[in-house]
């Protein structure tokens, strides 16, 4: 590949998908490291262009994902790649409607996911991700990520119907 | 899949309002662009594997930068020699500029894990082929560095490090014991070429060699220096847990150097 059609592949890429990672990545970490994961990303894109798939969105949110793993072990917080949540709003913020209520509940189940849980909820819900994609994300087959979806999905449903009270209890068992 | 949850769920994504269109003009991208796409030397860290154990505190990976994995690497460590070629002090001080001089300690706090750093030197070197290792010491900390040289005089810096929860008693003169054993692997890039194993620890000041042996049954020479001896192969679990030990009066015996 000559130099000149390698930057207009790697320019594309990054039109087409900057923003896309971006948010990827924004919804994992603190907002101070995202531009510098992103960089990576399609630093290791620029460097490995041969290796890029025509749908290069999978891969690149694979990379951004390793790269992130990378970045939270150095920063002594291998063991915290976590989706995040939007933050809480203060009270009285979100209203008092049924909606509001909702809302409530599935934030209080959300917390009570696991990081495996939320992450594949997370590519589907807020990435857009299909499950074959999600599943090229993780590396894994996409049998496998849609079994994991379902289960999460189980489970968060079981979670926010719970009564508050139950939910808290049980909250406090899993962290114990 | 819009089902009322996942409708819910969105209205909880934190990137929802993010915008962040990418343009050709962009100064990150042309930062990219000016780079050399092949042959980049990059520094490496690699999956906290070295040290499995109780005693090993934490484990953790030194800086890195551009671990990923993809599929693909080339062989791996082809040249690397059974028999090392041991380092000056000198040298030693040299090829581990490249390696990280601390080694990392997390604790879990309240409010999420904390990093301290002990301050590691290099004690040995050694090269196998292509391949330097340098072992770091500190108070009860230890780390592990392979530099690689590339094409060009670049050179590839991966490493591991632990702190331990108790030092192990210094040996017997007649003696070595193991501060670390075990596999490291870490994610292959441009460069990388897997997994090795390695071992380390003290040696008593009437041992004047250390001889493993690979689970394939090769002879591997272990690098004694300065009351240390360091041994790396590559593959995973390519060791075996036993070491001949060689003393200056010529005796030999047979020791365990699994941690």
């Amino acid at each position: 590949m000559d130099d000149a059609h390698a930057r207009e592949l790697l320019t594309q890429m990054w039109v087409d998908q900057h923003e896309v990672v971006t948010r990827f990545v924004a919804r994992r970490v603190e907002a101070g490291l995202v531009d510098d994961v992103v960089s990576e990303t399609f630093l290791v894109a620029w460097r490995r262009l041969a290796d890029v798939p025509d749908d290069p969105k999978p891969w690149l949110l694979g990379v951004a994902r390793n790269v992130l793993a990378t970045h939270l072990r150095t920063h002594g917080r291998w063991r915290a790649l976590g989706v995040r949540l939007e933050r809480e709003p203060e009270a009285g913020k979100e209203g008092t409607d049924d909606l509001a209520a909702e809302r409530a509940d599935l934030r209080r189940a959300w917390e009570m996911l696991s990081d495996a849980d939320r992450e594949v909820v997370a590519l589907v819900a807020w990435d857009g991700l299909t499950a074959v994609e999600g599943a090229k994300v993780l590396g894994i087959r996409p049998s496998t990520f849609s079994v994991r979806l379902t289960r999460a999905r189980k489970r968060l449903l079981a979670y926010s119907g719970l009564p508050s009270e139950t939910a808290t209890v049980l909250r406090k068992l899993q962290e114990a | 899949m819009k089902s009322p949850m996942m409708v819910g769920l969105a209205a909880l994504d934190p990137a929802r309002d993010l915008r962040a269109p990418g343009t050709p003009d962009d100064e990150a991208l042309q930062a990219i662009l000016g780079t050399a796409r092949r042959a980049t030397p990059i520094r490496r860290s690699p999956r906290p594997a070295v040290l499995a154990g109780a005693a090993a505190a934490a484990v953790v990976a030194v800086a890195g930068v551009a671990t990923v994995w993809w599929p693909g690497s080339p062989a791996a460590y082809a040249s690397w020699t059974a028999v090392p070629t041991t380092l000056s002090a000198a040298d030693t001080v040299a090829r581990a500029a490249a390696c990280d001089t601390a080694a990392h300690q997390i604790t879990e706090g309240e409010d999420g894990p904390h990093v301290d750093d002990v301050p590691i030197r290099p004690v040995l070197a050694e090269q196998r082929g292509d391949y330097t290792y340098v072992l770091l010491v500190g108070e009860g900390a230890s780390g592990e560095c392979l530099v690689t040289a590339q094409a060009g005089g670049a050179t590839d810096v991966v490493g591991g490090d632990a702190v331990l929860a108790s030092v192990p008693a210094a040996p017997g003169p007649r003696d070595v014991t193991t501060r670390g054993s075990g596999t490291a692997s870490w994610s292959a890039g441009d460069t990388g070429d897997g997994a090795l194993t390695s071992a380390y620890g003290r040696v008593g000041a009437d041992v004047e060699a250390v001889t493993l042996t690979l689970t394939s049954g090769e002879r591997v020479q272990a690098t004694v220096s300065d009351g240390w001896w360091a041994v790396w192969a590559p593959g995973e679990a390519s060791l075996q847990d036993t070491a001949k030990i060689t003393l200056t009066d010529g005796g030999t015996a047979e020791v365990a150097v699994a941690r």
